[in-house]
C-alpha cells in the first residue's frame, strides 16, 4: 500500500493506492474509493479501466515535476512540501539528492564533498532568467557528492549535489 | 534548374520546406544557431551549417553568414520561410548578386509591397478597394463633417501626425460629428503641435480575410481562395480556417480577382498573400501584401490539393504554372491551430523550457507541421511556435469536431501551450456559428483559465496516483510511440516520491 499527497492546480488531495490481484488497484482520493484496473502501455502511457470505461492517460516526469494528461486536460502534479521529505506511508526521508527546479547556469558551488551541512545550508546557486536560486541541504548531514561546477549549464531536475544523513 | 536548397529558417517551417525538397529530390542544407544543433531541421537536412549563437541577429539574420553557408555547400537556391529574412529585399538582392536563386518575389517588388504607403498607392492604381477615407488632411470642422457623410458613418477621425490613439475619435452619429472633429483637432494640436486630421471609414468588428496567390515568371497567376484569420491574440493569428464562414463563391471570385489585379500590377512572382479587412456587410478593403509563404498556408493546401511550397520551388526554377483557376474550387473545410509555447491563462506570455514529452495523434485528415520532439529545449530567443495542427473534413462542422478530437489527444508536457484554450474557442457558440471577428478573443475568452482543480475529471487524479505505483503490464512496455526521440522515462527507477508498492 502506498499513501501520499498530490497537488494539482493548487488543490492537494490525500491519496491511497492499494494494489490488488491482476493489475487491479483501489485508489482512494480523500475519502472516495475507486476500483481501477491499470497497466503501463508505454513509457508515457497508462491504460486504465474504471468499470468498463477505458481511459488512456499520458504521463511523464521531469525531476520533481510530473505531468498527467487525460482527455485534453494536461496537469502538472507535484507533491506538497511537507510530504516530500518524510512522506506518509513509508516514513522514509528524502534521498538527499538536490535537484534544480529550472534550467539555468550554476553561478556558485558553496560546498565540496565531505563538508558537513545543516538543513537549509546553501549548496549551489543556480541562475536562470537573471534570477538566482539557492539550492539548499534538505536535512543535516554530510555532502556525499557534488555533481556540478561553476558556469555549468543545468536542466530541470539535474542532480547537482547529494547529501547523506549523519548516521546516528 | 535548382539542385540544392538552403533553408534559411528554423522550426516547423524549416521542416516543412526540407520535406518538400526531399520529395522533389533536391539536396538540402539547413543553417542553425548553436542551441538549435539538435533541432529537427538539422537532423532532417543532408547538410547543416552553424551560422552563429542563439540571438537571431547573430545567426538567422546574418546575411553574410547565410550566403557563406550557401557558397561553401554549393547551394543554388535559398528558401527563406517566413519571418527572419523572408521579406528582406536586401537579402533577396544579395542572393541574386551571389548567383543564388531566392525563393520568393523579385527584390524591387518586395520592397514596394513592403512599404505601407507605397503598397496602398499601388493597390489604388490597380483598382483594389481601400478603406474609404479622405485623401489628405482636412482643416475645417464643416469640411470634416461633409467628408464623413460622404464616406458613411461610423468614421474614425485621426490626427495626421498621430499615433498612440491621441487625436482619435470614433463617431457613430451625425450630430456628434462637429464636436468630435473639434475635440480631435484640439487633441492633435496639443499632442503633436499640428491640428490636421483625416477621416476614414471605421470598420466595426472586422474580419481578417486573406487571399493566397501563386504567380510564375511567365505572367501566369492563380488565386487559391481565402483564409479566415480573425481569431487573433496580441494581433497575432492563432487559429485559421478556410473557407471563411462569410465568403460566398461570388465574393471569393471578387476578392481573388482583386488580389490578382494587384499581382499583375506589380509583376509579383512566387507565393504571396493579399490581406483584406472585411466588414459586416461583406465589403473588403486592402490591408497589405505578404511577400512570403505564410504560417497558415497548409489550410489552403488542404482544400485545394496544391503544394504551395513545392510550387514556390518550381516557380523559382522557372517552371510555368500548370494550375488552372477553374480547378481551384475549395473542397471541404480546413482548420489550423497553432501550438505555441505560451501561457493562454497568463497574457499568452512565452513559456520556454524543455518539452518533456509530446504526442501528436494521427488519423484521416490530420496533419502536423511540427518541429516538436520529446526532449527539445524551447529557448526564449525565437518565436515560440512549436507546431501547427491542420485538419481537413467534409464541412465546417466536421472539421471543428475533428480538431476538437485531435486537441483532446494531443499532449505537450513541460511547457505551457494553448491546446486547451483552442479547444474552448472551438466549442464556443459564437465560433460554432461563424461569428469570427478580430475581437473574438477579447470579447469571449478574456479571462480564460484552464479550469480549477475541482473541475478536472477524477481520472486525472487517479492517473496521477497510479503513475507512482503501476509497473509495466503483461504486454511489456514499448517506448517510441508518437513523437520521435522519446526520453528515457525512468518510471522504473524509484524516485524521491515513489513510495513503493507491495
Amino acid at each position: 500500500m502506498a499513501e501520499f499527497e498530490l497537488t494539482i492546480r493548487g488543490e492537494t488531495k490525500r491519496v491511497r493506492v492499494e494494489p490488488d490481484e491482476n493489475g487491479r488497484y483501489r485508489v482512494t482520493l480523500d475519502d472516495r474509493m475507486h476500483e481501477v484496473e491499470a497497466r503501463r502501455t508505454g513509457t508515457h502511457a497508462i491504460s486504465m479501466l474504471v468499470g468498463e470505461r477505458s481511459i488512456e492517460a499520458r504521463v511523464a516526469r521531469d525531476g520533481d515535476r510530473r505531468f498527467v494528461a487525460v482527455d485534453g486536460h494536461t496537469c502538472v502534479v507535484t507533491v506538497p512540501e511537507r510530504s516530500s521529505g518524510a512522506a506518509a506511508g513509508g516514513g522514509a526521508v528524502g534521498d538527499g539528492r538536490v535537484t534544480t527546479p529550472m534550467p539555468g547556469k550554476v553561478v556558485a558551488v558553496k560546498v565540496a564533498a565531505g563538508d558537513v551541512v545543516t538543513e537549509g545550508d546553501t549548496l549551489v546557486i543556480v541562475e536562470a532568467m537573471k534570477m538566482e536560486h539557492d539550492l539548499r541541504a534538505p536535512f543535516d548531514g554530510k555532502v556525499a557528492a557534488v555533481h556540478c561546477q561553476d558556469g555549468a549549464a543545468v536542466q530541470f531536475g539535474d542532480v547537482v549535489a547529494e547529501v547523506e544523513p549523519t548516521s546516528d | 534548374m535548382i539542385r540544392k536548397v538552403l533553408v534559411a529558417n528554423r522550426g516547423e517551417i524549416a521542416v516543412r520546406i526540407l520535406r518538400a525538397c526531399r520529395e522533389m529530390n533536391l539536396a538540402t542544407v539547413a543553417v542553425y544557431s548553436e542551441p538549435d544543433r539538435d533541432s529537427l531541421p538539422v537532423r532532417l537536412a543532408d547538410e547543416a551549417v552553424c551560422v552563429g549563437p542563439a540571438p537571431a541577429l547573430e545567426s538567422y539574420l546574418r546575411i553574410d553568414a547565410i550566403l557563406d553557408a550557401a557558397r561553401s555547400t554549393g547551394a543554388d537556391a535559398i528558401h527563406p520561410g517566413y519571418g527572419f529574412l523572408s521579406e528582406n529585399a536586401e537579402f533577396a538582392e544579395r542572393c541574386a548578386e551571389a548567383g543564388i536563386r531566392f525563393v520568393g518575389p523579385k527584390p524591387d517588388v518586395m520592397r514596394s509591397m513592403g512599404l505601407k504607403v507605397e503598397s496602398r498607392d499601388i493597390a489604388r492604381e490597380a483598382g483594389v478597394p481601400l478603406v474609404p477615407g479622405s485623401d489628405g488632411a482636412i482643416a475645417e470642422p464643416d469640411a470634416i463633417r461633409e467628408e464623413a457623410l460622404r464616406i458613411g458613418l461610423p468614421v474614425l477621425i485621426k490626427a495626421s501626425a498621430g499615433g498612440g490613439g491621441k487625436g482619435m475619435r470614433v463617431v457613430y452619429r451625425e450630430k456628434d460629428l462637429v464636436a468630435s472633429a473639434e475635440a480631435a483637432r484640439r487633441e492633435a494640436q496639443a499632442a503633436f503641435g499640428n491640428p490636421a486630421v483625416f477621416v476614414e471609414k471605421f470598420v466595426e468588428q472586422p474580419r481578417h480575410i486573406e487571399i493566397q496567390i501563386l504567380a510564375d515568371e511567365h505572367g501566369n497567376a492563380v488565386h487559391l481562395g481565402e483564409r479566415e484569420c480573425s481569431i487573433q491574440r496580441r494581433h497575432q493569428k492563432i487559429l485559421e480556417e478556410t473557407p471563411s464562414p462569410v465568403v460566398s463563391p461570388e465574393m471569393r471570385e471578387r476578392m481573388g480577382a482583386a488580389a490578382l489585379d494587384l499581382v499583375h500590377k506589380v509583376g509579383y512572382t512566387s507565393a504571396g498573400t493579399v490581406e483584406f479587412l472585411v466588414d459586416a456587410n461583406g465589403s473588403f478593403y486592402f490591408l497589405e501584401m505578404n511577400t512570403r509563404i505564410q504560417v497558415e498556408h497548409p489550410i489552403s493546401e488542404a482544400v485545394t490539393g496544391v503544394d504551395l511550397v513545392q510550387w514556390q520551388l518550381r516557380i523559382a526554377s522557372g517552371e510555368r504554372l500548370t494550375l488552372r483557376q477553374e480547378d481551384l474550387t475549395p473542397r471541404g473545410h480546413a482548420i489550423e491551430c497553432r501550438i505555441y509555447a505560451e501561457d493562454p491563462a497568463n497574457g499568452f506570455l512565452p513559456s520556454p523550457g524543455r518539452v518533456v514529452h509530446a504526442f501528436e495523434p494521427n488519423g484521416p485528415g490530420i496533419r502536423h507541421d511540427s518541429a516538436l520532439w520529446s526532449g527539445m529545449q524551447v529557448t526564449p530567443d525565437y518565436d515560440p511556435i512549436l507546431s501547427k495542427i491542420v485538419v481537413h473534413a467534409e464541412d465546417r462542422k466536421r472539421a471543428i469536431a475533428k480538431m476538437r478530437a485531435v486537441l483532446a489527444e494531443t499532449v505537450v508536457f513541460g511547457v505551457e501551450t494553448p491546446i486547451r484554450f483552442l479547444a474552448d474557442v472551438l466549442r464556443h457558440p459564437s465560433f460554432e456559428s461563424g461569428e469570427t471577428t478580430t475581437d473574438f478573443i477579447d470579447r469571449h475568452m478574456k479571462d480564460w483559465t484552464p479550469g480549477a482543480a475541482d473541475e478536472l475529471p477524477v481520472e486525472v487524479w487517479i492517473a496521477a496516483a497510479l503513475d507512482r505505483v503501476v509497473r509495466g503490464g503483461e504486454s511489456g512496455v514499448s517506448a517510441g510511440e508518437g513523437a520521435a526521440g522519446e526520453l528515457p522515462e525512468p518510471w522504473e527507477t524509484i524516485g524521491r516520491f515513489e513510495i513503493g508498492g507491495r
